[in-house]
């Protein structure tokens, strides 16, 4: 039974949030321009709920979605059904996130949705296609090691968290070695609850129809109870200054200066600042770019607030000619410096970051099947729920200079960094 | 003068609302309107690629218009900046073997100024040593990066036992880096004036300005370019006479392994049965190797379709590039010889009309389709139809145009030399006995 209705606010087409009353959380995004429906599923899990004994296993989880179900009893049934449908579909894992999803002809909606429906609710894990995961998995992780950024990931992973294995969704090769149904089903009992998810469909369907098929379809999905998601701590540390130099290959260069930001869950009243700050900051008629590219050694530089619960970081960074990298990380501490004199934000300036996060908005909701399987699952998860997506314009227009300099005083003035150097003199992991 | 000429949509998945028209220079303008919302999408499109390319100057397009771009004489480079600033706009390039490509995405009531100022630093560039050193840095640092990864390198290894040394796809666009430490500013004024000609440009929209107001605003900014245009050298045939293997050592945990091999080229009629024979190897590549085999967890087939000489390929990594090639092998000859299953090929038809249906959201993609269809064969409305070709085809239609076309193959693997005996190594035939 549907016991909430939410209109929210978009730019290009109408959106519904819903709950059921198991906890489902449905959001439903209507859209005319193209005769395909999306359906994508998003939990509240991934890395952050691992241990290091479980380490890599969510991400195993969302394998094993995609293989054998009470519907269709084996991964080539599975490959069948989608050819049927004219499914494409896909699912990624994410240190706070994981989403599952897929899109079809709007005439086949129906049929996708009932597609989900028995992946999402019943995984067989059988054991023979658990085994042979494992050596696709192992695979995965291989090639990752092939990238040229591999050393400077794991050792922010290693020097940033309390807990590196809660940031290494890709897992530890002998926990992937050694995955068994049990501990997956230990997963969908604690996680793969519809109190824990959202489903998110849009695309050309019809919002007063779409509905009582969801219901019909997804009412039976039994309340959990269980997640303990909400409960988990943060996950990042810098107790003190840190410089690492990571080992890349020749001829790159990059230098990234980190700290602490405030987190997703209870410190959001920041983030309207930090996201201001950072556009204003990032603009390439700034003083940050112009001292530290046009007028400095930097080919390109950032600055960002990443909207994270459990590891939420500000970041100054840049890319730079590597034998460059040391006189690039002293000009950046400078410019940091610098962002504390009596002027250096200005009204005007933080107007045109606001309305530049603004358009950026609108451009980011342009498909709606790349809201369904992006945007809003991200804000669902960051935001515990869709309330802050729905409010931020408003927020973000409330912000003032004096908000910008308060959320770089509390977050940024006199607070331990971490400097992260990638050069090809730089360490190497193993 | 600018003349319109609405299209006519007569099949199911060409799109209306399309128009076409010239601007008074003669560039080719093919307009898609889409209406509900304020996002832009605009490309500009600079044909040539590899064509007008040598040895010696591998990457100048790419270098001279990433240089160009960062100012003009109206719009020096800190006034583009901050016009870059408010609009939030972005560009996007890419450059391949037929084309260069700069796509724009903006609000509406920012396309006026984009587009003036976009064409201001073709016409006018600046070109500032300062920014040209920044400019050539920048893509040395992205060269460096997509040359240390062997998962991006592979492609290149397969391509010298396939397309052979001389032929002009083996000139990389984007660029290597002893040709992009060469080029100067001069160099790079010098290649657009002789490039940015009329003649070798396509432009492309989508988004929801009408199509008097879009001409209108290009008129004024892009009618400016000069007349004139490239004639362009046919391409040749890909050199491939036998199976080859090219093989490279490199310390990596997992190898990777790409096979080529002739596909028919754009505008051709087995174009949409081979294309779609590609996409059954690709299912059953993923069934075979990743889901029988558990060999590897990146698996695929495919083809290209948009240049006069187009190939089809297959790839995957795994820690058996032997055992995993064997089977790759196995698996194309069962395609070409008609050992499939209908509901295979009607599955590639099915995802295929999703997969247009996605791409049907994007301005982007829509500009892409309307410019690249154009290019490769004369009518933006090839890109549509081949969707509407893949329809009711059959095992032998399809397992004919592949047998026909892919006889040759050309291997390449990047290993661990230390792991993997590259001496026991021999090509792997694609044709059956």
């Amino acid at each position: 039974m549907l016991y909430s209705l939410i209109l929210m606010l978009s730019m290009n087409f109408p959106i519904v949030e819903s709950e059921l009353s198991s906890g489902l959380d449905v959001i439903v995004g209507e859209d005319h321009s193209s005769p395909i429906v999306t359906v994508c599923i998003v939990v509240n899990t991934g890395g952050s709920c691992e241990t290091a004994e479980t380490n890599g296993l969510a991400h195993f989880y969302e394998h094993m979605f995609f293989k054998g179900n009470a519907a269709l009893p084996d991964q080539t049934a599975y490959n069948n059904r989608m050819r049927e449908l004219g499914i494409i579909r896909n699912g990624t894992t994410g240190n706070e996130v994981v989403r599952y999803f897929l899109t079809v002809s709007s005439d086949l909606f129906d049929e996708g949705l009932e597609f989900m429906y028995d992946a999402i609710t019943g995984p067989l894990f059988d054991q023979q296609e658990m085994v042979n995961e494992r050596s696709v998995i192992m695979n995965e992780y291989q090639r990752n090691t092939s990238g040229p950024y591999w050393n400077l990931w794991r050792m922010r992973e290693q020097v940033l968290s309390i807990e590196p294995w809660r940031s290494s969704s890709i897992g530890d090769p002998d926990v992937i070695q050694s995955a068994s149904p049990e501990v997956m089903h230990m997963f969908q009992h604690k996680y793969y609850t519809p109190d824990n998810a959202a489903l998110i469909i849009t695309g050309d369907v019809d919002m007063e129809t779409v509905m009582p098929v969801v219901e019909e379809m997804f009412g039976n999905w039994e309340y959990g109870g269980n997640s303990d998601y909400f409960d988990l701590g943060l996950n990042i540390s810098i107790p003190k200054d840190t410089t690492v130099y990571a080992g890349g290959p020749e001829g790159m260069g990059s230098v990234s200066i980190v700290f602490v930001g405030p987190s997703m869950a209870g410190q959001q009243n920041w983030t309207y600042a930090a996201d201001a700050w950072g556009q204003f900051t990032s603009r390439m008629s700034g003083e940050y770019f112009n001292d530290l590219v046009t007028n400095g050694p930097f080919l390109n530089v950032y600055a960002s607030y990443y909207s994270q619960r459990f590891e939420p970081t500000i970041t100054f960074g840049g890319t730079i000619d590597p034998e460059l990298a040391d006189e690039g990380l002293e000009m950046m501490r400078q410019e940091i410096q610098s962002m504390f004199r009596e002027g250096y934000f200005t009204e005007e300036g933080i107007a045109q970051a606001v309305e530049q996060l603004r358009r950026e908005r609108l451009f980011n909701e342009e498909s709606s099947r790349d809201m369904a399987t992006g945007t809003l699952p991200f804000w669902w998860v960051e935001g515990g729920g869709l309330d802050y997506y729905n409010s931020y314009p408003d927020s973000l227009a409330a912000v003032t200079v004096d908000d910008v300099e308060a959320f770089l005083n509390r977050w940024v003035k006199d607070r331990p960094s971490a400097v992260f150097v990638l050069t090809p003199e730089g360490e190497w992991v193993e | 003068m600018i003349s319109i000429i609405l299209a006519l949509s007569i099949l199911a998945a060409v799109p209306e609302n399309v128009t076409e028209f010239d601007l008074s220079n003669g560039i080719h303008v093919i307009s898609r309107t889409v209406t509900g919302g304020e996002v832009e999408g605009v490309s500009f499109f600079l044909v040539g690629g590899s064509r007008v390319l040598d040895e010696s100057n591998q990457g100048i397009e790419a270098f001279a218009l990433e240089a160009a771009m960062t100012g003009s004489d109206t719009y020096p480079d800190e006034r583009w900046r901050e016009i870059m600033d408010y609009t939030r706009a972005s560009w996007n390039a890419s450059y391949n073997y037929g084309y260069s490509r700069y796509h724009l995405k903006c609000l509406s009531e920012d396309l006026p100024v984009l587009l003036d100022g976009f064409a201001d630093c073709l016409l006018e560039p600046q070109l500032d040593s300062e920014v040209v050193e920044r400019v050539r840095n920048s893509q040395l640092v992205s060269l460096q990066a997509e040359l240390e990864d062997p998962d991006n390198r592979i492609w290149f290894v397969a391509n010298r036992g396939f397309m052979g040394a001389g032929h002009p796809f083996m000139l990389r666009p984007d660029g290597i880096p002893s040709t992009i430490e060469s080029f100067t500013g001069e160099d790079a004024r010098q290649w657009l004036s002789d490039r940015v000609k009329s003649g070798n440009i396509v432009i492309t929209h989508a988004g929801p300005t009408p199509p008097g107001e879009l001409a209108a605003i290009l008129e004024t900014t892009f009618g400016r370019i000069p007349e004139g245009g490239d004639v362009l050298p046919p391409v040749p045939e890909f050199f491939i006479d036998g199976d080859t293997l090219v093989c490279e050592n490199d310390e990596t945990l997992s190898a990777y392994c790409v096979v080529k091999f002739k596909a028919p080229p754009a505008g051709d009629e087995d174009l949409p049965a081979y294309t779609t024979a590609m996409g059954v190897v690709d299912e059953l590549l993923w069934q075979v190797l990743r889901t029988d085999n558990a060999l590897t967890y990146a698996v695929s087939g495919g083809s290209t379709n948009s240049y006069r000489q187009n190939w089809g390929f297959m790839y995957i990594s795994t820690t058996q590039p032997v055992k995993s090639a064997e089977l790759m092998a196995g698996v194309f000859r069962d395609v070409a010889d008609g050992n499939v299953d209908q509901s295979l090929v009607t599955g590639v038809a099915n995802n295929s009309r999703t997969v247009q249906g996605i791409s049907a959201q994007s301005m982007d993609s829509q500009c892409w389709m309307l410019g690249n269809g154009y290019i490769s064969a004369g009518d933006w409305r090839t890109s549509y139809m081949l969707q509407d070709s893949f329809e009711d085809l059959t095992v032998d239609e399809i397992s004919r145009a592949l047998s026909d076309w892919a006889q040759d193959a050309g291997w390449g693997i990047i290993a661990d030399s230390s792991i993997v005996d590259f001496s026991e190594f021999e090509p792997w035939a694609l044709e059956g006995e």
